[in-house]
């Protein structure tokens, strides 16, 4: 038996990736604090891989320059 | 004009009848009558009078006449969230049907719901070794009462009451009966470990191939706070086909008498397991249960909440179960802000597009805070 921590007090069972609150009362948690008594680690939290960055598409791009034109006359209008 | 006809109810003599009959297509009783007899004849049936009432309710059982009498929960086998048959695991405990648990040393030992049942009953627990094992330790299932739920049996008598019979080709001798409390609130786990072990019941009883009904009275230790029933028997030889005993109607009662099992409404004993497990859709039914799916135009993190239909006994274990469909830029599916009355399903996008998680014919959700 393993165990996987998280970002959270959640812990993971790594045989069926059941997460296991960090309350005293739930009998997985109770063999947890047992399994670690035994001097058992933890396998250490492994943050999940970064989103991939976002590739504007051209439709995008001119979606944002037909923006940024309105708010440019826009805003010369105002200062003349 | 009126017409006076026979005497007003509160003035029938009823006392002084004796044994007489009292004839009348209805009788309305407008104020209390005292009944001198021990019992009245209401058409075919017998009906007991306060007096004797009373003393069948000072044996103890008075206080739950009306219902809930039996602490056991799922006594007559119906409740079947998890599945209904299940391989036990060796040396160690196996949830079976709802909140029974079974354990063996045997390799091959199987609990079932099985139809087999005696008369007023729809199902029983079937704890079988396996055909042709030759495992010859300990069989035997067990349920845990909840504190909360036991906690005035305390230095009472209880009576333990099931229906049993043996399989055809039952090996073992006589089953074994116990009723097991300990001194720690909820300490739950293996029974047999408990703090301040004690059996208010440990005996054994012949069982045959007839469907019997068996009952037995204790005392509960006075300073108990965890109480569980135990059925057991100890297997001999070669195991033939059918090397099992049926068991349905336990029940648990405080006080002398056996009374007949308590018989729920099917919704009430799903609600009374829930408390302890549940599973987001029904045992074989398909395409049910939570599913998210999400439009992004960027990498996205989509949470949704589960509210549990019962609350738990305590904060439970969340387990995502047999298979799940994903699709599109599906980066984590994770489950946190648990509490015993649901918990948060996040999940996690790696970029644009249609994130999707949804369960196939065997996935499911369960939340577990058994004992």
């Amino acid at each position: 038996m393993t165990y996987t921590l998280t970002n959270s007090e959640i812990i993971i069972r790594d045989v069926d990736q059941a997460h296991i609150p960090a309350d005293p009362a739930n009998m997985d948690y109770k063999e947890y604090l047992t399994w670690l008594e035994e001097g058992n680690t933890p396998n250490p939290y492994v943050a999940p891989p970064e989103p991939e960055p976002v590739q504007p598409t051209l439709a995008d791009l001119q979606a944002q320059l037909a923006a940024l034109t309105q708010q440019i006359n826009a805003l010369s209008k105002t200062t003349k | 004009m009126s017409q006076y006809i026979g005497p007003k109810a509160s003035d029938i003599p009823v006392g002084s009848i004796g044994t007489g009959t009292v004839s009348a297509n209805s009788l309305i009783v407008g104020a209390n009558v005292a009944v001198n007899t021990s019992t009245i004849s209401v058409g075919n049936s017998t009906v007991n009078t306060v007096a004797n009432s009373t003393a069948f309710y000072s044996s103890g059982n008075a206080i739950s006449p009306y219902g809930m009498r039996n602490r056991i929960i799922n006594g007559g086998m119906t409740v079947a969230q998890r599945n209904t048959t299940f391989t036990v695991g060796s040396s160690s405990y196996t949830y079976t049907l709802d909140r029974f648990k079974a354990y063996s040393v045997n390799s091959s030992t199987t609990v079932s719901q099985n139809t087999s049942a005696p008369a007023g009953f729809q199902y029983s627990l079937k704890l079988q070794r396996t055909a042709t094992n030759t495992g010859t330790n300990l069989l035997s299932f067990v349920q845990i009462i909840e504190t909360v739920n036991c906690y005035d049996l305390a230095g009472q008598t209880v009576t333990f009451s099931f229906y049993a019979k043996t399989g055809a080709n039952y090996s073992g001798g006589n089953i074994g009966v116990q009723v097991i409390s300990g001194t720690t609130a909820d300490q739950g786990g293996d029974p047999y470990s408990w703090s301040g072990l004690a059996t208010a019941i440990n005996t054994t009883q012949t069982i045959t191939s007839t469907w019997t009904r068996y009952s037995f009275t204790g005392t509960v230790p006075s300073n108990s706070l965890e109480i569980a029933i135990s059925l057991s028997f100890t297997p001999t030889g070669t195991a033939g086909a059918d090397d099992s005993v049926y068991i349905t109607g336990i029940q648990l009662e405080k006080g002398s008498v056996a009374t007949p099992f308590e018989n729920r409404h099917f919704t009430n004993e799903l609600q009374l397991c829930q408390r302890y497990f549940w599973r987001s859709n029904p045992l074989n039914t398909t395409g049910a249960g939570p599913a998210m799916q999400s439009s992004t135009y960027t990498s996205c993190y989509a949470s949704s909440w589960v509210s549990l239909p019962v609350q738990m006994r305590s904060t439970p274990t969340i387990t995502q179960n047999g298979s799940w469909n994903t699709a599109g830029p599906l980066n984590l599916v994770t489950f946190s802000y648990v509490d015993p009355t649901g918990f948060i399903i996040i999940v996690v996008s790696t970029g644009a597009g249609n994130p999707i998680w949804y369960p196939t014919a065997t996935g499911y959700m369960s939340a577990l805070a058994e004992l």
